[in-house]
């Protein structure tokens, strides 16, 4: 083999080493009802030993692929097989459903452990080191990140799950569920639409004014530094005082707590991808571009329009997709100040000592940012195709 | 015809554009050239607008630029710059489509208006139309920019170092093809450099600049011949003489050439040779294939024999070239005559290095008396 090709991967390596070691941890609890603290059970206990060592070998097999050289094929193999170990782990996870005698008890069930978690954890390290090393293999790519949580909803929908620990809080909570599930992306998709627009705007402003760019560029970055508890809680007092001020602004629902101050939170934290990206976005713009435009005799709105728009919008899609991830999972802290949304379960959850509960905020949550974060790039992708050389070709 | 009187323009209290007064006249071409920092980008920008003058009038076809909105009238007025800034984003076609599409053409009257002009600048419409800039070379992403310049066939064209950015012989090749489309267009064009040889041997008239200032607007033989001051003469540089050899087209110092068939018999040839040193000797239709030198003759039997083959590049020169051509020429084959051709290689007649030394020595009495 030649040396050059011969590059381990130090992240996909320790990822494999990882699962490995996870395989011996205790993998499932099984519990009576939630508040019991149940009975940890080891994975060839549960599996079988037959099915541990296979596991074991898929790991063993993601480490030789991890010293695999600079092959597109060989790094997809690796993110597959990881795909194929995540698997094996809701098919084990169903297994363990499926055995639980749930006569005795009626809320009995399977709680994941340590075990369980570790895999969780090396297989999404391992993906990633893979992902990163395919780069624009944008099709191979969506098919290893999206394989896994597919299986997970077919077992989910196919009832097998139906004694794992979240699916049982879920079953007890579905009311709830949706509506703060709802919530949520209602919190998220409001609070990032008037954040773009603010933010955009922002970040004109900054590219237009020099006296503007400072402060701007202050306030947003400073917003981002307060803490996001800090930020919920300081905004109580002033809204509360407003609108007992004001009693209309209570009618229309702006109070010290609830949704108000979560939106206005929410869209400040909004507000600093965006107006960067937006900035930048603008100020890369190679200035013949816009000399040429003008000495051609474009009005300002059409240089604007058909010059500044569409070769900074990749950049400002950019900016808009972090606020996006971000807003999901800040939103969660939102429940706090009774904003409501998942974070009401994660919550609960911290308060009454339910891990099953908390996990029933926080999967959502995760996946909800997973799937944000594959829409905007998707997006960002066809949007930034043609301009995509720009940058080499400045000069020209 | 552009007419700049008593242009200033004042940053910080600096005039970088000083009192300038210029006048272009319809069909011709003017190359504002200087040191850089001399103020000849702003009094271009200052044309169409980009840049306000602080006193004094513009005034284009007798009409005050300050009465036309400036966005009518830089679409009125092509514009090329040495970034080119070709929007990256769009395609060939897209982008020379801009000012057409400002001033609302037909969609088909512009399709017709791209081709045209693709083809006008040497790129075939169907290879490039649907090309993006990134996939052109530098050289051909500043034909595009002339292009889009010309898209609307303003009457005026104002160029900032056009050919800037390309390498010396894509440079060349472009300002030949430059001045063949301006033959054929005539527009009223300024066109800035810090090129000499390019402003010798684009312009009708030049202007030099100095600290925002015209320190001499003339023809290129001109200000080759009688630099105005130290200031110009020096910039022309020591080799002016050289410069002003290039300004100048042999046609007219073209000598008949005693020639001859390679099919002749050799008593004709010996009779073509008795007045001359050399003949040269063609083909059956008449392209220049050698020489015979009359020495040789006597010791030689056949044409074959005599026959001093050579290769045209070498030592022939076209009918389009410039006395410094032929001077370079002369100085890398050792030869003091040398044959002209047309393109295909047909004998014309022959240039003589007299020429060259008379031209020379009436440049240099001109600066000596003056």
């Amino acid at each position: 083999m030649n040396l050059k090709s011969f590059s381990p991967d130090k992240i996909a390596i320790s990822g494999c080493v990882l699962g490995l070691i996870s395989l011996f941890p205790g993998w499932f609890i099984l519990k009576p009802h939630r508040l019991s603290a149940g009975m940890s059970v080891n994975l060839p206990d549960s599996a079988g030993l037959a099915l541990t060592i296979l596991v074991g070998f898929l790991w063993m097999s993601c480490f030789v692929l991890s010293f695999a050289g600079k092959n597109d094929l060989q790094h997809a193999i690796l993110g597959i097989t990881a795909d194929v170990i995540l698997i094996f782990v809701f098919i084990f996870l169903s297994m363990a459903s499926n055995n639980l005698d749930v006569k005795t008890h009626v809320s009995a069930r399977v709680s994941p452990g340590a075990g369980f978690w570790l895999t969780m954890l090396s297989a999404y390290i391992v993906i990633f080191a893979a992902e990163k090393k395919l780069e624009d293999r944008l099709i191979i790519k969506n098919i290893i990140t999206w394989t896994a949580p597919a299986v997970f909803l077919f077992f989910l929908f196919t009832r097998n799950l139906r004694n794992f620990s979240v699916v049982v809080e879920f079953a007890v909570q579905r009311q709830r569920f949706i509506q703060e599930f709802l919530h949520h992306i209602i919190l998220v998709a409001v609070s990032v639409f008037f954040g773009s627009i603010i933010g955009i705007l922002l970040g004109i402003l900054a590219k237009r004014s020099k006296k503007a760019r400072n402060p701007v560029f202050f306030i947003t970055d400073i917003s981002q530094t307060i803490p996001s508890l800090a930020l919920f809680g300081l905004l109580i007092a002033p809204l509360s005082v407003i609108s007992f001020k004001y009693p209309f602004l209570r009618e229309i629902g702006i109070r010290g707590i609830g949704n108000a101050p979560a939106l206005i939170a929410l869209i400040i934290y909004c507000l600093l991808p965006v107006v960067r990206n937006t900035y930048s976005g603008l100020a890369h713009i190679d200035k013949s571009v816009i000399d040429a435009g003008k000495g051609m005799g474009m009005s300002k709105m059409q240089v604007f329009l058909k010059i500044e728009v569409p070769l900074s919008a990749p950049l400002v899609l950019e900016g808009i997709r972090i606020s996006s991830v971000q807003g999901v999972g800040l939103t969660a802290v939102a429940a706090l100040i009774g904003a409501g949304g998942l974070g009401w379960f994660i919550f609960q959850g911290l308060g009454q000592a339910a891990p099953d509960m908390i996990l029933l905020g926080t999967i959502p949550i995760i996946i909800l940012a997973l799937f944000t974060d594959g829409v905007m790039r998707m997006i960002i992708k066809f949007t930034a195709n043609k301009v995509k050389k720009q940058k080499d070709h400045n000069r020209l | 015809m552009i007419s700049l009187n008593k242009i200033t323009k004042v940053y910080n209290d600096k005039a970088v554009v000083n009192n300038f007064s210029l006048e272009v006249d319809r069909g011709e071409m003017c190359v504002l050239i200087g040191p850089s920092g001399c103020g000849k980008t702003t009094t271009l920008r200052m044309i169409n607008r980009m840049i306000e003058p602080t006193s004094g009038e513009i005034f284009i076809d007798s009409r005050d630029v300050k009465k036309i909105k400036p966005d009518l009238l830089r679409r009125s007025i092509g514009y090329a710059i040495q970034m080119v800034g070709l929007f990256p984003h769009m395609t060939v076609a897209a982008n020379i489509a801009v000012v057409p599409q400002l001033l609302r053409w037909e969609k088909k009257k512009i399709k017709n208006r791209i081709d045209e002009l693709l083809i006008l600048v040497g790129l075939s419409p169907a290879e490039y139309s649907s090309k993006y800039p990134y996939q052109l070379s530098g050289g051909e992403a500043q034909r595009i920019g002339v292009a889009r310049a010309l898209a609307a066939n303003p009457p005026i064209l104002l160029m900032d170092e056009p050919f800037g950015a390309v390498d010396p012989l894509t440079r060349t090749k472009l300002q030949t093809q430059f001045l063949n489309i301006q033959k054929e267009l005539h527009k009223t064009i300024i066109l800035i450099t810090h090129d000499l040889d390019e402003a010798i041997r684009m312009a009708d008239r030049i202007a030099i600049m100095k600290d925002g200032e015209l320190v001499q607007y003339d023809t290129p033989e001109n200000i080759l011949s009688r630099p105005y001051n130290q200031f110009v003469y020096k910039f022309v540089g020591t080799d002016r003489a050289l410069k002003r050899l290039s300004r100048i087209n042999i046609s007219k110092f073209i000598k008949s050439a005693p020639s001859v068939d390679e099919d002749f018999s050799m008593d004709k040839v010996n009779q073509a040779c008795e007045k001359c040193r050399w003949v040269w000797v063609t083909d059956s239709k008449h392209r220049l294939i050698g020489w015979i030198d009359r020495k040789i003759l006597s010791q030689t039997t056949s044409i074959k024999e005599a026959l001093v083959p050579v290769s045209l590049d070498e030592i022939a020169v076209t009918e389009g070239a410039s006395l410094k051509e032929v001077l370079s020429i002369m100085l890398s084959s050792g030869l003091r005559t040398i044959p002209v051709t047309d393109k295909k290689g047909f004998l014309i007649g022959e240039i003589d290095m007299s020429i060259i030394e008379r031209i020379s020595a009436e440049s240099i009495n001109h600066y000596e008396k003056s």
